[in-house]
């Protein structure tokens, strides 16, 4: 008999340019296998290539379990990936990014559509590029979310940073862990 | 705490003595006198006294609490608060515990003549409702910073001064002032970081004065606290507990194996952050063992979240 918990699966998500990518690479025991193309969008942003299907990596918990890691395109025409992606997931890092003028907005269309999937699918949100922007408000992105989930995890946290990243997985195990 | 009652009939003299004792349960050691002075924090007297309560509390201080004890609960003549004479021990414990509450929260405030200019910023933030506006500057020497407290972030012209303001925001001398709306453009070259964060590494400077341990009351989260760059793993504990219901500090002490001072300044700091409200009453550890009974499937699942939160450094993460 295949043993379920063998292999956990995390997912990120969240829209192009936020950091998922970054992120996966930071916390990955393997080389990520990604489906990254050359960016072609704004010429000011860091970004040179962007991912047009999937990332996937792995973390290696002990000889027999392993964590698999997800990363969903950002990319709206491929939104068909996320039901297959989030198929028992234990959860969902949802990155951000502070650069958008309009993060609260994404942050409550991303919610909507993660949960459109799994309603208690439980979700941290992670937000980039916050050092830059003095104009950031956490308080607006905290109020997008509805009230009827509880409080829900929402940190800035820099995706080339190992540490910050991981305490980004912290805090979801933290969510697992206190639901028993 | 100094307590002194006052022509007290002795059926309740007595049941007020053993609250009293009972108060040491939630740390507070009373002294009892049967004179005012000024050391009184609180007076329990019988309406009785009459007149001769007001001239004893020419001795007491501003501060002291009066008790008037009538034959039922209300408001008496100057606003003093009158508490039935028939009330049994099972009420008036609880009644003395929530006066010393606020008695020692009262006491541990900046502007109480015994403080008065010897706390730091991060203390005057989780204390002074007139600081609960949505900017504000910082000054202390050379170091400025604006904490954007309704929006969680501080900011600076670099993060090496926002990490030395860290290092001395619980040192006194802070000059803080509310930025009106008039006068808020914010720096577009200034960096910015988690207010929460800044807040908690600012506990760690060993030079800052102790703050004061909180009102053991129970407490619960407004927001979850932006730690994503704060290595501070109890935070991140407290944090989830406080999440789920509300809790005392002593109680988190207990829960988390961690000494009642840690776990006060770590509230503090979600004070400071206006990341906590008070509740009522704690809740009982219901919601926490409540839980269904295990399958084989949870048991898996429980070993592979306590695998998972090793694997990731997770502190605290027994299951």
């Amino acid at each position: 008999m295949i043993d379920p918990f063998a292999t956990a699966k995390i997912v990120f998500a969240g829209p192009v340019g936020a950091g998922k990518s970054t992120a996966i690479r930071m916390i990955s025991d393997t080389a990520p296998v990604s489906t990254e193309v050359p960016w072609l969008g704004e010429s000011d942003s860091d970004k040179q290539t962007t991912t047009v299907a999937l990332d996937f990596s792995t973390v290696l918990l002990d000889d027999e379990t392993t964590l698999q890691v997800f990363g969903l395109p950002g990319q709206e025409h491929l939104a068909f990936m996320r039901p297959i992606l989030l198929t028992g997931a234990l959860g969902v890092i949802l990155v951000l990014s502070a650069n958008d003028s309009e993060v609260a907005e994404s942050c409550r269309a991303w919610w909507t559509a993660l949960t459109a999937e799994e309603a208690d699918l439980p979700i941290v949100i992670g937000i980039t590029h916050s050092d830059r922007c003095p104009d950031f408000d956490l308080g607006k992105v905290r109020a997008a979310l509805p009230s009827d989930r509880g409080l829900v995890p929402i940190l800035t946290f820099d995706p080339r940073d190992a540490e910050q990243t991981r305490q980004i997985v912290r805090v979801l195990l933290t969510l697992l862990l206190h639901r028993g | 705490m100094y307590a002194t009652t006052l022509g007290l009939p002795e059926p309740l003299a007595l049941r007020l003595r053993i609250a009293l004792k009972l108060q040491a349960g939630h740390g507070y050691r009373v002294r009892l006198s049967d004179s005012v002075s000024a050391q009184t924090d609180l007076v329990l007297a019988d309406a009785s006294v009459g007149d001769h309560l007001t001239r004893l509390l020419g001795r007491a201080r501003r501060s002291c609490v009066i008790l008037l004890f009538t034959d039922q609960d209300g408001v008496g003549p100057n606003g003093v608060r009158t508490v039935a004479r028939s009330k049994p021990l099972t009420e008036l414990q609880p009644l003395l515990r929530t006066i010393f509450d606020s008695i020692r929260e009262q006491g541990s405030r900046p502007d109480s003549s015994e403080n008065a200019g010897r706390q730091g910023a991060l203390f005057q933030l989780a204390t002074k409702t007139e600081l609960d506006c949505p900017n504000l500057r910082l000054q202390r020497g050379e170091t400025r910073i604006i904490l954007r407290r309704w929006a969680s972030r501080v900011l600076a012209r670099s993060y090496s001064e926002i990490i030395s303001a860290a290092e001395q925001l619980n040192q006194p001398g802070w000059q803080i002032e509310p930025m009106h709306q008039a006068q808020v453009s914010l720096p577009v070259d200034w960096v910015s970081r988690s207010l929460d964060g800044f807040l908690i590494r600012s506990l760690r400077s060993g030079e800052s004065p102790p703050l004061p341990v909180v009102a053991d009351t129970p407490v619960r989260l407004r927001d979850w606290p932006d730690l994503g760059d704060a290595d501070d793993p109890l935070a991140l504990q407290i944090a989830a507990l406080l999440c789920n219901r509300a809790w005392t500090a002593s109680e988190l002490a207990r829960e988390c194996s961690a000494p009642v001072e840690r776990v006060s300044s770590l509230l503090w700091a979600f004070k400071a952050g206006r990341l906590l409200q008070n509740a009522q009453t704690a809740s009982t550890a219901v919601v926490a063992n409540a839980r269904p009974a295990r399958s084989t499937a949870d048991d898996s699942r429980s070993g592979l979240l306590a695998r998972l939160a090793r694997r990731f450094g997770l502190q605290g993460s027994t299951t």
